[in-house]
């Protein structure tokens, strides 16, 4: 079983560059993203998340999420541009109706919100161990339990992954149809998800008694074993990512 | 440790989960505790973790000492670093909190606060006590069963606990994971850590533990030194099966011997029976089923890989066929499972085909191949799902469009002869692990197909269930079905399968009768297989043909014996 983690293995400057600087990039760009009232600015936003992913080698990795939500964009186009008329002005037609600038414009610029965040989310999620994330929410006093939550999300997701297909298994084989007809799978949702609950109660419940062995509800200090550094010039990126956050904010405040 | 006049009862619960345990375990020793299904094992270890009334609402009377602590007032919290506790399943165990196994071990670490350079130290020695030390990148969930069960081990060991508790910590591994676990509890041992090991294999306590105590229904029913329990002869069925060779040796000799040594030394006046084939060469053994005979399943060049480029099986042709017993044997990763699968359509050959009872089971859904084939996989708990442990006995053959009352009755039939039908009315998850596996075989002999197939059936058994599983299978073999089962535990195998197939790397190495494959030490190797008691202790004696069945090889001994008191040469 491997782990959904989206992180791609690397050692670019990306990759060895600290969680919470790439967490503070990640959260400043996203927001400025929301903030910039104009398609060309957000452009820029783009280009800039899109040359550091590019640095850290996994530009190819986001290109295919960008364009998986190609279907979102192409339901922002048709549904602005042909209901956003704004002025009136037309760009052009397709079957007779008719499609507003404003409204393609509009689109455009919620696509490239859409694609600023998945960028600029990617340079976290992709370049960054779930572990060392944790590590550094930690040793800046995140709660344990909040911790495990979050570690434990992506370790523990393909068990359950597996314990599906087992169950699915052991009841097709026990003359339960799963394919066919509404009525045939609403007949198979209990046999899967009855199993699947209980399964998962009980992994819950021995695993909870694995934690309690190794300490997990002990009071007391803690001690995280890999720390995480800040990056060489750390500030100076935060506070890029942060005046860019800021720069954004003021030009939305001032049109 | 002590344990003193200790009684646990769980909330709601009518009747006491222990009755007046006492027992004791000092430091570098090992203390087995065993009994029937539902005899409060795990009972007892969740309690020497502190998990009662912790975890588990409970009351707890009595003295309960650890280190000088009280767990009942501690609570695991204040127990970690003095008491380690693993489970059964190796998997629930991984923490999920790390996703190096460096980095498993050193979580509890963490927890206690230590040091990093002191956490570095004990993880690091952990690892390589327990053969760890090259998987320490790996991820905790891409390990083997026995990889992740010592992983469980060496995480609780680096706490420096001085009690390991350990609840039937091979119960689902195969024969080289149990042993890699052994080997690791032997050496907590030597290093003076006292052990409290739940286990249900006689030939393993016998061979490890300083003292043995076995329950039934919560209390004492004996407690001592192993050979002194093993040897009463008033302990009914609580701790059998015995190991095998002591019961080849008090068959033939009057004397329970606990080990092939101890054996040897009773056996050796039988050195002379294995000289010469006899008639009563192989009394009992039952020639294996014609493979031409319905009802028939057949695996007719199959080629199947996971992965493009890696088969599993390439070009694998076999028979399985006539009514009998027919084990599959081998390590894990031997392709015992995808076989299963193969056969239950749940997979699909990359090429040649499938046929069960002349149907290509490629052109068939699972579901309805279960008209032909009927299974109870390895975890009970991947179907369990309706209230009452009867209901679900009978929910198969409701598929297959049985009426209900007829339904039931063949299921109710089919738990009387494992003994659980006193549970009918039970919800299946207030049965322990055994139970609801016994269930799950009862489920699928209920559903009446030609062919059966059961799934490590002896995995978490005792002694008495055991009994009524073999007498299953030789029922259902007599009723003119196909039982194919897989098992690691060789005295099973032995004793009621017809014909072993050895599988290794997705080839078969071995096939034959118990006796024939059993005796082949090279198909043993190749297999990981250990061989069974009687074999070894035929080929220990000399002789010249190496019977696998204990009952096979007492009756060999007993007619050589008769003859030779009938023709005076004894």
């Amino acid at each position: 079983m491997r782990p959904p983690s989206l992180y791609v293995p690397g050692s670019t400057p990306v990759h060895r560059a600290d969680p919470v600087t790439k967490g503070v990039w990640a959260a400043s760009l996203t927001l400025a993203g929301f903030l910039v009232p104009d398609w060309r600015g957000l452009a820029l936003l783009f280009l800039l998340n899109a040359a550091v992913l590019a640095r850290a080698g996994v530009l190819r990795r986001v290109a295919g999420l960008v364009l998986a939500s190609a279907l979102l964009v192409v339901t922002f186009f048709v549904a602005q541009g042909l209901t956003h008329a704004g002025s009136g002005e037309v760009a052009f037609r397709a079957a007779g109706l008719p499609f507003y600038r404003e409204g393609l414009v509009f689109a455009l610029t919620l696509a490239f919100r859409l694609w600023n965040t998945i960028l600029a989310m990617g340079v976290l999620v992709l370049t960054t161990r779930p572990q060392d994330l944790v590590a550094a929410l930690l040793m800046r006093g995140f709660p344990p339990r909040a911790g495990y939550a979050v570690a434990s999300v992506v370790q523990l997701l393909p068990t359950v992954w597996a314990a599906v297909a087992a169950v699915l298994d052991a009841q097709r084989s026990r003359g339960v149809e799963t394919d066919g007809g509404l009525g045939r799978r609403l007949r198979a949702l209990l046999p899967m998800l009855g199993p699947l609950v209980m399964a998962s109660l009980t992994a819950a419940q021995e695993r909870a008694v694995a934690l309690e062995v190794r300490g997990f509800s002990r009071k007391g200090p803690r001690t995280v074993f890999r720390p995480v550094a800040d990056m060489p010039g750390a500030l100076a990126v935060r506070s890029l990512g942060l005046a860019l956050f800021a720069a954004s904010a003021a030009w939305r405040a001032v049109l | 440790m002590r344990v003193a006049d200790v009684h646990v009862r769980y909330a709601l619960a009518r009747r006491e989960a222990l009755a007046g345990v006492s027992f004791a375990v000092e430091p570098g020793e090992l203390v087995a505790v065993t009994g029937p299904h539902g005899s409060g094992k795990t009972t007892l270890a969740y309690l020497l973790m502190g998990l009662l009334p912790h975890a588990f609402r409970a009351e707890v009377r009595g003295v309960v000492e650890v280190a000088g602590l009280d767990p009942v007032r501690e609570g695991p919290g204040g127990l970690a670093g003095v008491v380690g506790l693993t489970l059964q399943n190796p998997y629930n165990q991984i923490t999920g909190a790390r996703d190096t196994v460096y980095d498993e071990v050193a979580f509890g670490l963490e927890n206690l606060g230590l040091p990093r350079e002191e956490i570095a130290r004990r993880v690091e020695e952990a690892l390589s006590r327990f053969g760890l030390a090259r998987l320490s990148e790996r991820n905790p969930f891409s390990l083997s069963g026995g990889e992740a069960q010592r992983l469980a081990i060496a995480s609780v060991w680096a706490l420096a606990p001085r009690v390991l508790v350990l609840d039937e910590p091979t119960s689902q591994l195969d024969p080289r994971g149990a042993r890699e676990v052994m080997a690791a509890v032997a050496e907590a041992r030597r290093n003076d850590v006292a052990i409290v090991l739940v286990e249900h294999r006689a030939e393993w306590i016998a061979a490890s533990a300083d003292r043995v105590l076995v329950l039934d229904g919560g209390r004492p029913a004996a407690y001592g030194p192993a050979r002194s329990v093993y040897r009463d002869p008033g302990l009914a069925d609580l701790a059998r099966p015995l190991p095998a060779v002591a019961r080849i040796a008090e068959a033939l000799t009057g004397t329970r011997a606990l080990d092939d040594e101890e054996a040897l030394a009773l056996l050796r006046p039988f050195a002379g029976a294995g000289a010469g084939a006899g008639a009563a060469r192989r009394p009992g053994e039952v020639p294996p089923p014609a493979a031409d005979r319905p009802p028939r399943v057949e695996f007719e060049g199959v080629t199947f890989g996971y992965v493009p480029g890696t088969a599993v099986f390439e070009s694998f042709s076999l028979a399985l066929g006539g009514p009998g017993v027919t084990a599959l044997v081998g390590e894990n990763g031997g392709g015992k499972s995808t076989l299963l699968r193969l056969l239950l359509g749940l997979l699909r050959p990359q090429s040649g085909r499938v046929l069960v009872c002349g149907e290509d089971a490629a052109r068939r859904s699972p579901a309805e191949l279960a008209r032909q084939v009927a299974v109870a996989f390895q975890n009970p708990d991947d179907q369990l799902f309706l209230p009452k442990a009867l209901a679900e006995a009978a929910y198969g053959a409701r598929n297959l469009g049985r009426a209900k009352g007829e339904a039931e009755a063949e299921a109710l039939s089919a738990m009387e002869a494992l003994g659980i039908a006193a549970h009918r009315d039970r919800h299946p998850y207030d049965l322990g692990f055994g139970e609801r596996k016994l269930l799950t075989v009862a489920a699928a002999v209920a559903m009446r197909t030609p062919v059966v197939v059961l799934d490590e059936p002896t995995m978490a058994q005792d002694g008495p269930s055991l009994a009524r599983l073999r007498a299953l299978c030789r029922r259902l073999a007599e009723e003119g079905r196909l039982v194919v089962l897989t098992s690691h535990d060789v005295e099973f195998v032995a004793d009621v399968a017809d014909r072993v197939v050895v599988l290794a790397a997705g080839e078969v190495v071995c096939d034959g009768t118990p006796d024939e494959v059993f005796g082949s030490d090279e198909a043993l190797a190749r297999a990981g297989l250990a061989p069974t008691a009687a074999s070894r202790l035929a080929r220990a004696l000399g002789w010249r043909e190496r019977p696998a069945k204990a009952a096979c090889f007492v009756e060999r001994a007993r007619a050589w014996h008769d003859r030779s008191v009938g023709g005076g040469t004894a």
